[in-house]
């Protein structure tokens, strides 16, 4: 096994170099060649310093709040947790995905997969239990279905699946899993498989890619 | 329009350093002059879409540059090369080690390369990094795993001898 290389230590510019740089008779002739060429442009239109276009954009943007406040609760910090019902749960709605062949047009109810519909694309689905995705508090595992993930597959060994996980309603990090492995039944077909375990309970939207193609839906996990 | 000149003057003073060393470390020190003065050229002409956070900004519209520069042909400096010859030449051990990790790194596609070295040589974390790549933070996260992983799989390879 080798060991993840420190590439800091191949960096063969340091940011002093840089600064240094700057202030050389080598910047500085940078910096007039720059300033000569943007000199052609005094007669375009001039841009609205970023406080400015903020202040345009302030007054009807306060207006609207005002009025949402009204008739909406508004959050004070959108990171603050939800509660449980706040959280917009993933839920599969019609018309429901039919993979291809060989896959079932309805995933069968198998254990521990949850009973559900098929949610996601023929690039990259799973299965999104009828009353909404679900995440238990101490960790569970994810499967994913592709139609480019089969026995024949290059990758089939080691399914090149990743997963990540964002909270939506507070501080956490980000957890990425980038192992998996497969699995197959004839009920369900091939498919890949990988366990997480989420740092908190709250609002969390997990994302998978595979080959290019990206799912994701969101869960509630409840405080152990 | 005095308002946008003395932007630019301030961005440069605050930034050029930076977008230099960002510009040297990918195309050697040699091009990076003429990098960095077109990155400002452009961050200049696209000025009315400047966000207030102007560094992943910039170290983006480098990136365009530099890519621009290679599409039209123009050699610039690999890091293979540069590394050797900055190795120093009392620790062949050492040289050895990091020119295998460099021929590893770019034997990587470029958008693996970059999702490695704007956390390892930027030091920018995964929300600036995705701002220079123009991607979502969880997409850069994730990327960045499998482009460490491809790393790893590279690095296994030249140590074992060069060809897979």
């Amino acid at each position: 096994m080798t060991d993840r290389p420190d590439l800091s230590d191949l960096n063969p510019v340091t940011d002093d170099h840089g600064e240094r740089w700057a202030r050389s008779p080598e910047g500085e002739r940078a910096r007039d060649r720059m300033l000569a060429r943007t000199e052609v442009t005094v007669g375009a239109e001039p841009a609205p310093h970023p406080r400015r276009r903020l202040a345009r954009y302030l007054v009807p943007a306060a207006a609207l709040a005002l009025i949402a406040a009204t008739v909406v609760f508004v959050r004070d910090d959108a990171r603050a947790p939800f509660a449980a019902d706040e959280c917009p749960v993933t839920i599969a709605v019609p018309p429901y995905l039919v993979p291809p062949e060989p896959w079932p047009a309805t995933p069968p109810p198998v254990v521990p997969m949850h009973a559900g519909h098929w949610y996601g694309t023929e690039d990259l689905w799973t299965i999104i239990p009828f009353d909404g995705a679900r995440f238990a508090p101490t960790g569970d595992k994810l499967f994913y279905w592709s139609r480019h993930f089969m026995t024949a597959s290059d990758d089939f060994s080691e399914p090149e699946l990743l997963v990540t996980a964002e909270r939506l309603d507070g501080e956490a990090d980000d957890v990425v899993v980038d192992h998996a492995n497969n699995g197959g039944r004839a009920d369900v077909g091939t498919f890949m498989v990988t366990g997480m375990e989420l740092p908190s309970g709250g609002c969390w939207q997990i994302t998978a890619e595979y080959r290019g193609a990206e799912l994701s839906h969101i869960v509630w996990v409840s405080e152990d | 329009m005095r308002d946008d000149r003395e932007w630019l003057e301030a961005m440069w003073k605050d930034h050029a350093g930076k977008v230099y060393a960002y510009a040297a470390r990918r195309v050697g020190r040699d091009a990076a002059d003429d990098v960095v003065a077109d990155t400002f050229v452009v961050a200049w002409r696209n000025r009315v879409s400047r966000p207030s956070h102007e560094l992943p900004w910039l170290y983006g519209v480098a990136r365009r540059v530099i890519a621009d520069r290679r599409r039209s042909g123009e050699r610039l400096a690999h890091l293979v090369d540069r590394l050797a010859e900055n190795a120093p030449a009392n620790d062949f051990h050492d040289a050895d080690r990091r020119l295998a990790a460099a021929a590893a790194l770019e034997s990587l596609s470029e958008e693996d390369r970059e999702l490695l070295l704007l956390a390892a040589w930027e030091g920018l974390g995964a929300a600036d990094a995705a701002r220079v790549l123009g991607v979502t933070a969880p997409s850069y996260r994730m990327r960045l795993s499998r482009a460490r992983r491809r790393l790893a799989k590279a690095l296994a390879t030249e140590s074992a001898g060069g060809t897979p």
